[in-house]
């Protein structure tokens, strides 16, 4: 029988964090769709508005750009989205 | 996943096929209009469901999860504690010793430092997790480790310089180890110096991996590792000693060219993902048919590139004959000769993706470029630092290598001796 010393590093205590609250409906609210800005894929969040408008019309889709790349952050948008949004649809990918 | 490490466990995801980099519109809508390939679900339903269903209480959690990790694992047989780490993630899936606490023991013989000692900090996965010298030394003993090599894994371990990482692209890291040390505990730098015929540049390297795995808490594929191919650099990450008895005259040791005394004990790290040989076909001097391998590699935009030069020492001899007293000036010299159209900078696809953005956001030199026509030459490299100059091979034939390889950092081992 052995004993072995646990080489796993120690990862610190997750903090959890509340969903935001869902929508009761679509109707006459502003749904933000973010690009996050992957290579040559602005043609697939137009889509996505273009079919989610067609579908809901009386609900507003947004079509915003994240500043920087994919990995930066933007702290400007994600306050207009919280003043002036009721949801947003990221989107995320190659 | 990611979202279930970081607190929210139930984040709302659907999944449409991929690519979508580059497909025309109609395609999209398709995508959009068709089903999730995972769930098997319409896309549309599954954003709308996201944006209006019922919060669960698990969906409302505020606390803080804690996430012991116990010292010791068993007591338990053999067989079973050898399922176990296997089971569970925690080897690069090649046989390993088990860490007993009489192995790990030992192994803190090749070090002055406490075994309780925090070391630091290795984000492999999507969190940092921290560790001390007993859990650098079990991991040491894993991939078959000698004490004497202690200093160079701890090194490298305080270093902060993860061997693997989250991103969707297959990279490895390569090692180097100038100074003492290196024949201290026998690193091989000549011949078949990259090859796996010495046990200190393969056990250095292969612990990389497993540091990254049970440290940084990654190497878990669809779940912390995402490189879609993955990479065979990744068992031990061309590790090896730099040869500084074979560098030509006036050529320094790479550590020397970072700042180090000659008698220091460095171990450096450079990010890339492939090597490849080369020889003098058709080119009469070396110095040109380094520069067509320093025109494959990716232009330094927003996204850093790099260019690592492998030179056996009759090489770098036939280099300084062809005209480059220095390692500095073969630098130099590639720097100079790769430039490119701002045309054809801007079609590089992670150009797109980093460097326009900062165009964008007005960060010089991309916003100026942005501005420039399209027949601007440029170079391919931000400085003549991103192309690095090493020397190693046992003088057996006129081959190098080369590759993508930027330079990271460099690392004092002695401060762990």
């Amino acid at each position: 029988m052995n004993t072995v010393i646990n080489p796993r590093g120690q990862l610190p205590a997750t903090q959890q964090t509340p969903m935001a609250l869902r929508l009761d409906s679509l109707g006459g609210k502003t749904i933000y769709i973010l690009d996050v800005r992957w290579p040559y894929t602005h043609q697939f969040i137009e889509e996505m508005r273009n079919v989610l408008s067609e579908r809901y019309p009386d609900t507003q889709f947004v079509i915003r750009d994240k500043a920087g790349s994919y990995g930066e952050d933007d702290p400007k948008l994600w306050a207009e989205i919280q003043g002036h949004g009721d949801a947003a649809i990221v989107a995320v990918g190659h | 996943m990611h979202a279930k490490l970081v607190g929210k466990p139930r984040l709302r995801i659907t999944c449409v096929p991929h690519p979508i980099s580059r497909v025309p519109s109609p395609v999209c809508r398709e995508y959009i209009e068709g089903t999730d390939p995972i769930s098997s679900r319409l896309v549309i339903d599954e954003i709308i469901e996201a944006l209006t269903d019922t919060l669960s209480e698990d969906d409302k959690r505020t606390d803080l999860e804690e996430r012991p990790v116990p010292r010791l694992i068993g007591p338990d047989s053999e067989e079973n504690l050898q399922r176990f780490f296997l089971e569970n993630g925690m080897t690069d899936y090649l046989p390993i010793v088990l860490p007993t606490e009489e192995r790990v023991a030992e192994m803190l013989k090749g070090t002055s430092h406490k075994a309780d000692e925090l070391v630091g900090e290795l984000r492999a996965g999507y969190e940092a997790g921290s560790f001390t010298v007993e859990q650098v030394a079990a991991n040491a003993v894993m991939a078959g480790a000698k004490p004497e090599y202690m200093p160079v894994i701890l090194a490298m371990a305080a270093s902060g310089v993860a061997a693997i990482s989250t991103s969707t692209q297959s990279f490895a890291r390569m090692i180097v180890v100038n100074g003492p040390i290196r024949n201290e505990i026998g690193m091989n730098s000549g011949c078949g110096a990259l090859s796996p015929f010495n046990q200190a540049n393969a056990v250095i390297g292969r612990v990389a991996t497993l540091m990254s795995i049970n440290l940084g808490r990654g190497g878990v594929p669809n779940l912390t590792y995402w490189g879609s191919q993955g990479n065979t650099l990744n068992y031990n990450h061309a590790t090896f000693a730099e040869n500084e008895e074979g560098l030509p005259t006036g050529w320094q040791p790479f550590h020397v060219q970072k700042g180090f005394r000659p008698e220091e004990s460095v171990v450096s790290f450079f990010h890339g993902y492939s090597l490849w040989h080369w020889k003098n076909t058709y080119e009469k001097e070396k110095h040109e048919a380094i520069l067509h391998m320093a025109n494959w590699v990716l232009p330094s935009g927003g996204y850093k590139s790099g260019f690592g030069l492998l030179l056996d020492p009759i090489v770098a001899e036939d280099l300084v004959r062809e005209g480059y007293p220095t390692k500095e000036s073969l630098s130099q010299y590639c720097y100079d000769n790769t430039l490119l159209t701002l045309g054809e900078f801007w079609q590089y696809h992670l150009v797109e993706g980093f460097s326009l953005p900062a165009a964008q956001k007005d960060i010089e030199p991309y916003a100026s470029w942005l501005k420039q026509p399209e027949d601007t030459l440029i170079n391919r490299y931000r400085s003549p630092d991103e192309i690095s100059v090493l020397v190693v091979g046992g003088k057996t034939n006129d081959f190098w290598q080369a590759g993508d390889w930027r330079y990271i950092s460099s690392f004092s081992i002695d401060d762990w001796r």
